[in-house]
């Protein structure tokens, strides 16, 4: 049984994201452990399982079924559903990098995979493990302001991911633009906190035939709540989260880049003059990702983000791009009006 | 427009990215990029160009870059921390994408020099015709052995032409409007009293509307363009339109002996922060990020103190009367620059989108 033994993982991919955000934790955390890892290019395996105690490196899947429990698949998006499929049917936990998939279908295939296959799939929308995401969802879930009336995200950088293959800004291979990377996060911890049917989406942005790098949507759900989100990957916007609730506002501290790290929550209770100031402790969000899956496989229980979540995501995101229009940047098309705020 | 398939290096680029942008959108031209680093390619991906991973000193990805192309835009320029690399991109790499060029028989080779050439002690008025000049800026010097390496080719048979921007402006311009916007922030634009030099300026797509002329026109080849504004402004100018749009208007008129004082004082500051960044990074940054937030007229005070201001080894170009003739680029090329003022308010607007202030 799983319940009483430790964890073997498997990671399929050896991009930037396998590098910077997961092996740091299976060095760190001694419950659950690696076993294998797989990429096609067999050099870039072994440089970062040097110094790893594992059963498997190599550039082929099936040789690491026997060794896992879980696999964590950080392939390219396109690549996504093919993998995390074929170690579903294969009887493994899948944990996926985000976006799940890109394509609902490919989604909703690899949900039915997963309950056909008996086992859990989750998605790694690690912003839902960031303390400060956890108390906005504590405080929308308590109604302590109120119901959310409006809303209003804006999450940019410049773009300095360290992608090892460029595969990003591929578009066959990455999906989609800034709203397919960052976007998802948004969009994700937005359905989160708020988890209503959306009524309408009115989206537009700066791509010209290749991946858009700035992205602006209006989005109404069913219940009245409406409100904009911003990404950008060609500038630092004003990085913040501001939630307007019936009887006061909360808002992020933009102090770096990723608003979500940042160290200060403000909630401003309109009845009360001062603002409540919640500093934030040191934080391991993708260990937390990975001991929540750990835990929902063990004991079958539901992961925080599920497979289900991921759909939902690439479902509004599809609206989205279904419904895009140019953004008018003057600054870009050469013209005068540049009316785009 | 007479090329079909355009081959750029630097795309990723302030002056390259908008190349690539308007030969898409004004021309309907789909390029190949040179890309060193994919960490830098968001804005280009917007388009749907062929990227290629490489640099100028790979020739094996020049040589597949350039295949199926008939013009080439060399917009790449050595700026790392390594001098020496610098060097080698400007020239080795100058003379790789040249040879390759003239191998494939490219119509046409566009060379983005600068009028750095012209050294750091330019005559009033400069045109094509004046002579250059090697001073003690390494990035001018290297501009003119490039040219040199150019200048090599065309006598080989290889359809060359020069183009020398001057001082480059607009949306992604990293010196001249981001670094801009940002040195009035901090107060770091001073108005010193006898200081009253020129500033070339020229809008972005003024200059690539330039260097298109420069493609369409055969009696460009083997000729030099220095491409400006239609007339300069001053710096205090300048540095004006940068400072209005935020909390930091320009100061009073200084002494040239207090500018100095602050300067060293600043380059002392720095010389010592820089020491203490290495042991005390994480504290020093949260102290300023405290700061900003609780004491923000004391951070401004603070970094106005680190900024110093003008630089001793600034006063010589905003100090220059110099003006950049554009006339032959009128006369052979037709060239037609805008407004200062109509390049400003489009800057001005994407400086708002992107929230530098």
């Amino acid at each position: 049984m799983l319940k009483d033994r430790m964890i073997r993982f498997g990671i399929i991919g050896c991009g930037a994201v396998t590098e910077i955000a997961y092996l740091p934790c299976f060095k760190r955390e001694r419950s659950f452990k690696l076993t294998c890892i797989v990429d096609e290019d067999e050099s870039r395996a072994r440089s970062l399982a040097r110094g790893l105690d594992l059963y498997y490196v190599g550039k082929d899947i099936e040789p690491i079924y026997k060794h896992v429990d879980v696999v964590i698949v950080a392939v390219p998006n396109h690549l996504h559903f093919l993998i995390a499929n074929q170690c579903l049917e294969a009887g493994k936990h899948v944990l996926c990098e985000k976006p799940l998939a890109i394509t609902s279908d490919e989604c909703s295939k690899l949900l039915s995979s997963a309950k056909r296959f008996n086992v859990k799939l989750a998605v790694a929308h690690v912003r839902r493990f960031y303390q400060i995401a956890r108390i906005i969802k504590r405080i929308v879930d308590s109604r302590e302001l109120g119901d959310l009336v409006s809303f209003d995200f804006e999450e940019g950088t410049i773009f300095n991911w360290p992608t090892v293959t460029g595969y990003i800004f591929d578009k066959a291979k990455a999906g989609g633009g800034v709203l397919m990377d960052i976007g998802v996060h948004v969009l994700d911890l937005l359905l989160w906190w708020h988890p209503y049917e959306i009524n309408s989406v009115d989206y537009g942005d700066d791509s010209l035939g290749g991946l858009e790098a700035y992205a602006k949507l209006h989005v109404i759900f069913s219940n009245g709540t409406e409100g904009r989100v911003k990404v950008s990957r060609l500038s630092a916007l004003r990085n913040r989260y501001k939630l307007i609730f019936e009887n006061g506002v909360v808002e992020v501290e933009p102090l770096v880049w990723d608003p979500l790290i940042s160290k200060r929550i403000h909630v401003t209770k309109f009845s009360e003059t001062r603002k409540k100031l919640i500093k934030i402790k040191k934080e391991f969000p993708i260990l937390d990702l990975l001991s929540d899956f750990v835990s929902a496989v063990r004991y079958d229980d539901y992961p925080l983000a599920s497979g289900e979540d991921g759909l939902k995501v690439i479902q509004v995101i599809e609206r989205c791009y279904s419904a895009r229009r140019l953004l008018p940047l003057g600054w870009l098309l050469s013209t005068a009006d540049a009316s785009c705020d | 427009m007479s090329t079909e398939k355009a081959f750029i290096t630097g795309a990723t680029g302030f002056i390259g990215g908008r190349i690539a942008e308007k030969l898409w959108i004004d021309h309907g031209i789909n390029s190949r990029c040179l890309v060193r680093n994919f960490s830098n390619a968001a804005r280009l991906a917007r388009l749907p160009v062929k990227m290629v991973l490489g640099d100028v000193l790979d020739r094996t990805s020049i040589e597949k870059g350039m295949e199926g192309c008939d013009t080439v835009l060399h917009c790449t320029y050595g700026n790392t921390n390594d001098s020496n690399l610098n060097t080698r991109i400007n020239e080795e790499g100058t003379t790789n994408i040249c040879e390759i060029a003239l191998k494939k028989r490219i119509k046409k080779l566009i060379y983005i020099s600068s009028v750095a050439v012209y050294g750091s002690n330019p005559p009033p008025v400069v045109t094509e015709e004046t002579p250059t000049a090697f001073s003690d800026d390494k990035y001018g010097n290297s501009k003119i052995r490039s040219e040199k390496i150019c200048f090599d080719f065309l006598a080989k048979g290889l359809p060359i032409v020069i183009i020398r921007p001057t001082i480059v402006f607009g949306p992604f311009s990293p010196i001249w409007t981001v670094g801009a916007i940002k040195r009035v922030l901090v107060k770091g634009w001073q108005n010193v009293k006898g200081m009253n030099g020129l500033c070339n300026a020229v809008y972005i797509d003024d200059l690539v509307d330039g260097i298109f002329l420069s493609i369409n026109i055969d009696e460009a080849i083997g000729q030099i363009f220095v491409i400006s504004g239609e007339k300069p402004v001053t710096w205090n100018q300048y540095f004006s339109e940068y400072a209005q749009l935020t909390e930091s208007p320009l100061p009073q008129e200084i002494s040239e002996t207090r500018r100095k004082a602050k300067a060293v004082l600043s380059t002392w500051l720095r010389t010592n922060l820089s020491f203490l960044r290495r042991f005390f990074e994480p504290q020093l940054q949260r102290t300023h990020s405290y700061l900003k937030q609780q004491k923000p007229s004391l951070a401004d005070k603070i970094e106005n103190l680190i900024s110093g201001g003008i630089k001793n080894n600034e006063v010589r170009l905003f100090s220059q009367r110099t003006s950049y003739s554009i006339d032959k680029s009128k006369q052979i090329l037709g060239y037609s620059p805008g407004s200062f003022q109509a390049g400003m308010k489009i800057t001005i607007d994407w400086l708002r989108h992107h929230r530098y202030f």
